[in-house]
């Protein structure tokens, strides 16, 4: 999930684009994706679950009432009688702990009756073995907040045999809430995530199904769905899985039988005011379906997100690995339904625009990379986010700098106006820079200080700590690492010390001491020029008479490089003389600082730390270089702004009098 | 000394640039007093950012928002708008309170005011104009109100309807509605000024009862003569900021300074043209609409003011 950017972004934004985009009508939608679904073929992954869901869509009531058949096929190993479900939407509920947590952060937020969502399972019944909803019972493994309904848990009469299959029947409606955290509705659009009970996953010898909070996503086993969708004629539809059929009932509604297979999750989007628009791309695995769904006004920007989206898929093909489902379901929210905006769900996902973008302002194009980039980083490497939320969305957030710098260009490819821009790297910076000491990227999601460390570390800080890496063992390594890692680890629940692995093994390098500072530390980098200067040689008059001669054997220079914090890295050090000479020292920082000295023909003019700009957990972009002659240029050009500023404001005040 | 309705709105162009002096001082307040308070906010970074070579790279040759965020930004921020600048804003509302006489008194005797006499007359206005900033104050809380419940109703709209459209143009419709009546009640206080000056009125609510006679009598003529003038400042300031953001490099230091500046003195210069016009409107009309309607069969005396070239 992008976690607020877009907001920051559709501030700056000030001009409307109105261009108007092909759309294709809803029969050839329907038509294009029958025939994008695919005959079963061999998995892709490991199985674990298969999810046969029949559900009802009411539009009035904002409800869905829906039947569940969920078969878990036992490889933990050992025998099982307690199971755990997710209930997700139980957590927009006011006792619950994502209520708390929210409240934590943000104490002005009130409560409305339309922020109510809740998942009501009725009836549980283990097929062969009766019915066990008196067993049912809520638990909550990571607080002790009892009233927190997100997890459920139910005992069978008997264990299920290591190998053995076990079916639930579960019927339960869903209340959906007024579009919040991902999921929702918003006039007549519903963005339906996280809406079935969910099973927990077996892992490392243990359930880990836990809570939902608010900073935390989501965490499954890799499986097969049928889902049937019931719900009026007018709806256009779009969902994680290819369409099998869809029929039209007598009673003014349709149902629609979506399948998808080798993914842990299964979303899906209705509304009769969008417009949908097809493409297709073709890479290393086949051809990809693109099915866009645009909402009223935002036809402006359907170009660009199928541009940016053909173009991720490219660069995700050529240097990560490919991808291989035959279609990705692209959700544009409509106006006020921000918050469904920027999510990723396996083979959809969820865009995010406003209708006064312009061009120079890339938050179309950011959102789409980032939620595809998700396919991959969360899709298909399905690490825990409950726990390890940097492997989602940090590497994500990296993968992403790489891939709209390869796009839209290094430097400029957020924000991009003649005047001024903003790049990747220093929006990733910028998060960093939010909380860069905060905590360790390795925390789990709901422990960290606030959202605003969460988001910062999570996203910023570990975008940062890998490209800084890039400069310890290259991109090019690092591009083979991560292709590796997904190509190893791809339908599988890697965890953290696998990436970092992966990352040593193709580097051949031993980066603990790396990773113990930049991944499970805290500790803050910042490197400083401390002195530069010159001395005459000789300092002292050689004429006693005249006075003179101070000089005539050129001068001694001086530089100290200073490590003010904690954090030690190897840095390059580059020093400019009068005459163009240049020299590059190579310092390991293990000292607390080091003075070069250099007796030179000419004095020195500057010092500059990590000279190719790669060190970018530096927290201090200012202070790593270091001149004799002063400029002050670039202050001349603050103040003549913040003079500007000042000045309207006294504008401002001054039409009241 | 009667003019049309041309001659008021080019008159009052005229008159700014006849008396440029009471324009071109509280422009060089206004750039010295934003001056001091921008060094104050700017002056720990003057070293800082002297000597990096971060500094060129980032802000002059191209402008970074990520490198003036990350100043602004941390646990004790190098730079920081706001605190220096809304001081300053405040310092800059009373100086302006204590010259709106002096300007006034100016374009209505179409005379150079001595030093002396134009801040006698500042003085003497003080006050008045003091007492008429509450009142607008007051005025504006019901224009608030209506932001608000636009607002809301906006936002009850954007729930129930099934598209997004109608609440947008209520907001925006909300916005056209704002606007106006923020022009309105300026446009009312700014001829209630008028009226002080003129009729040397110390009531600031008598002052405000002629202000709103003259204007309900006159809404047509005197809305479109200051809403033509903000129209123009409003497209002046467009295209110069667009000159500015497009077209001018960001190196080009000097040019900017001087382009910011140009654009803030066109803005005040605008809203001088505003009060000029209000002027000599009053001079052409205003005295008529406010003494008793005279017989059909005598002619209604003619005050004596100054004459307009």
């Amino acid at each position: 999930m992008r976690n607020g950017i877009a907001a920051v972004l559709a501030i700056l934004c000030a001009l409307a684009l109105a261009s108007g985009g092909a759309a294709a009508p809803h029969a050839r939608a329907i038509a294009s994706l029958q025939a994008a679904a695919k005959p079963a073929s061999a998995p892709l992954s490991t199985r674990v679950v298969a999810y046969k869901i029949d559900a009802k869509l009411d539009p009035a009531a904002h409800t869905i009432t829906a039947t569940e058949t969920v078969t878990y096929h036992n490889l933990t190993g050992q025998p099982q009688q307690d199971f755990p479900f997710h209930l997700y939407l139980n957590a927009f509920q006011p006792q619950s702990s994502w209520m708390a947590e929210q409240r934590l952060d943000s104490p002005e937020y009130k409560w409305k009756p339309e922020h109510l969502g809740a998942i009501r399972v009725s009836s549980i019944e283990a097929v062969g073995i009766g019915d066990v909803t008196s067993t049912m019972h809520f638990t909550q493994p990571d607080d002790t907040n009892t009233e927190d309904h997100t997890v459920m848990q139910i005992r069978l009469p008997k264990p299920v045999a290591a190998g053995a299959d076990v079916q639930f029947k579960i019927a339960f409606e869903d209340q959906m809430p007024q579009v919040v955290a991902r999921t929702g509705y918003m006039r007549d659009f519903y963005m339906v995530g996280q809406w079935f009970p969910k099973v927990g996953v077996w892992w490392k010898g243990a359930w880990n199904c836990r809570q939902f909070h608010r900073d935390t996503e989501f965490f499954a086993d890799f499986g097969t769905f049928d889902v049937n969708l019931t719900m009026p004629k007018n709806e256009v539809v779009g969902a994680g899985g290819d369409l099998v059929s869809s029929t039209e009932n007598s009673d003014g509604t349709k149902t629609m039988l979506f399948h998808s297979e080798d993914v842990h999750d299964f979303s899906w989007t209705a509304s009769p005011s969008f417009t949908p628009v097809e493409d297709s791309w073709t890479g290393s695995a086949g051809t990809v379906k693109i099915h866009l769904l645009v909402s009223p006004g935002n036809m402006g920007s359907a170009t660009r997100y199928i541009d940016t989206v053909k173009g991720t898929l490219q660069k995700f093909d050529e240097w990560y690995g490919p991808y291989p489902y035959d279609r990705i379901t692209m959700v544009d929210p409509p106006h006020g339904a921000f918050q469904a905006g920027g999510m990723e769900y396996p083979t959809l996902i969820t865009l995010d625009t406003s209708w006064y973008t312009p061009k120079s302002v890339l938050e179309p194009e950011l959102v789409t990379e980032h939620e595809f980039g998700h396919q991959y980083w969360y899709g298909m490497v399905a690490t825990n986010e409950f726990e390890e939320a940097w492997l989602d969305e940090g590497i994500n957030s990296y993968t992403e700098v790489k891939i709209m710098d390869a796009l839209y260009g290094a430097g400029a490819d957020v924000i991009n106006l003649p005047y001024g821009t903003l790049s990747e790297r220093e929006m990733q910076r910028l998060g960093y820079n939010l909380a860069a000491d905060t905590d360790p990227l390795t925390r789990p999601a709901w422990k960290f200080l606030n959202g605003n460390a969460y988001g910062g570390v999570t996203y910023g800080k570990t975008a940062s700590v890998l490209l800084t890496l890039e400069k310890i063992v290259g991109e090019d390594t690092m591009r083979r690492a991560l292709r590796t890692y997904f190509m190893r680890y791809r339908f599988t629940h890697p965890t953290g010390e696998d990436f970092l692995k992966t990352l040593e093994e193709v580097s051949g390098q031993n980066l603990r001491w790396y990773f113990d500072q930049a991944v499970s530390g805290t500790a803050i980098l910042d490197y400083e020029v401390q002195d530069l200067h010159s001395d005459p040689l000789p300092w002292y008059p050689t004429d006693v008479k005249s006075g003179g001669g101070t000089g005539k054997n050129g001068y001694r220079n001086y530089v100290v490089v200073h490590r003010k914090c904690d954090f030690i890295m190897p840095v390059d050090v580059q020093m400019h003389f009068k005459n163009g000479e240049a020299v590059m020292e190579h310092w390991d920082g293990k000292d607390r600082w080091i003075r070069y000295t250099y007796d030179r023909p000419d004095e020195i003019v500057s010092a500059e730390i990590d000279p190719q700009h790669q060190v970018l957990l530096d927290r201090d972009l200012f202070n790593t270089s270091r001149t004799t002659q002063g400029s002050r240029k670039a202050f001349q050009k603050l103040n003549n702004l913040c003079t500007f500023f000042d000045q309207w404001i006294g504008q401002i005040l001054a039409w009241l009098t | 000394m009667s003019e049309g309705k041309s001659g008021v709105f080019t008159g009052g162009a005229s008159l700014v640039w006849r008396r440029q002096r009471v324009l071109w001082w509280p422009y060089l307040v206004c750039l010295l007093l934003a001056h001091f308070a921008a060094s104050t906010t700017m002056g720990r970074l003057d070293w800082f950012l002297q000597r990096s070579l971060a500094s060129d790279r980032l802000l002059v040759h191209g402008f970074s928002f990520g490198a003036v965020i990350e100043l602004m930004s941390g646990q004790s921020p190098l730079l920081s708008f706001g605190h220096e600048g809304m001081h300053f804003g405040f310092v800059f509302f009373f100086f302006m309170l204590l010259v709106t006489g002096g300007i006034l008194e100016a374009y209505w005797r179409d005379a150079t005011l001595t030093t002396m006499e134009f801040f006698q007359n500042g003085g003497r206005y003080f006050w008045r104009f003091f007492r008429l900033v509450m009142f607008l104050l007051v005025a504006l809380i019901p224009v608030g109100v209506i932001a608000a419940v636009t607002s809301s109703v906006a936002d009850s709209v954007d729930k129930k309807s099934i598209s997004p459209f109608p609440a947008v143009w209520i907001q925006v419709a909300g916005a056209v509605i704002v606007l106006f009546l923020l022009m309105t009640v300026r446009l009312w206080f700014d001829m209630a000024e008028v009226t002080a000056v003129a009729e040397s009125e110390t009531g600031a609510w008598r002052c405000l009862k002629a202000g709103f006679r003259l204007l309900r009598g006159n809404f047509g003529s005197l809305f479109w003569l200051y809403f033509r003038i903000s129209f123009l400042a409003w497209l002046g300031e467009a295209i110069m900021l667009h000159i500015w953001v497009r077209h001018v490099p960001p190196e080009w230091t000097r040019v900017s300074f001087v382009l910011g500046q140009l654009i803030v003195l066109f803005w005040m210069g605008m809203r001088w043209w505003q009060r000029a016009s209000e002027v000599l409107w009053y001079q052409a009309h205003g005295l008529e609409d406010l003494l008793p309607r005279a017989p059909i069969d005598e002619p209604a005396p003619v005050p004596e003011v100054a004459t307009v070239a």
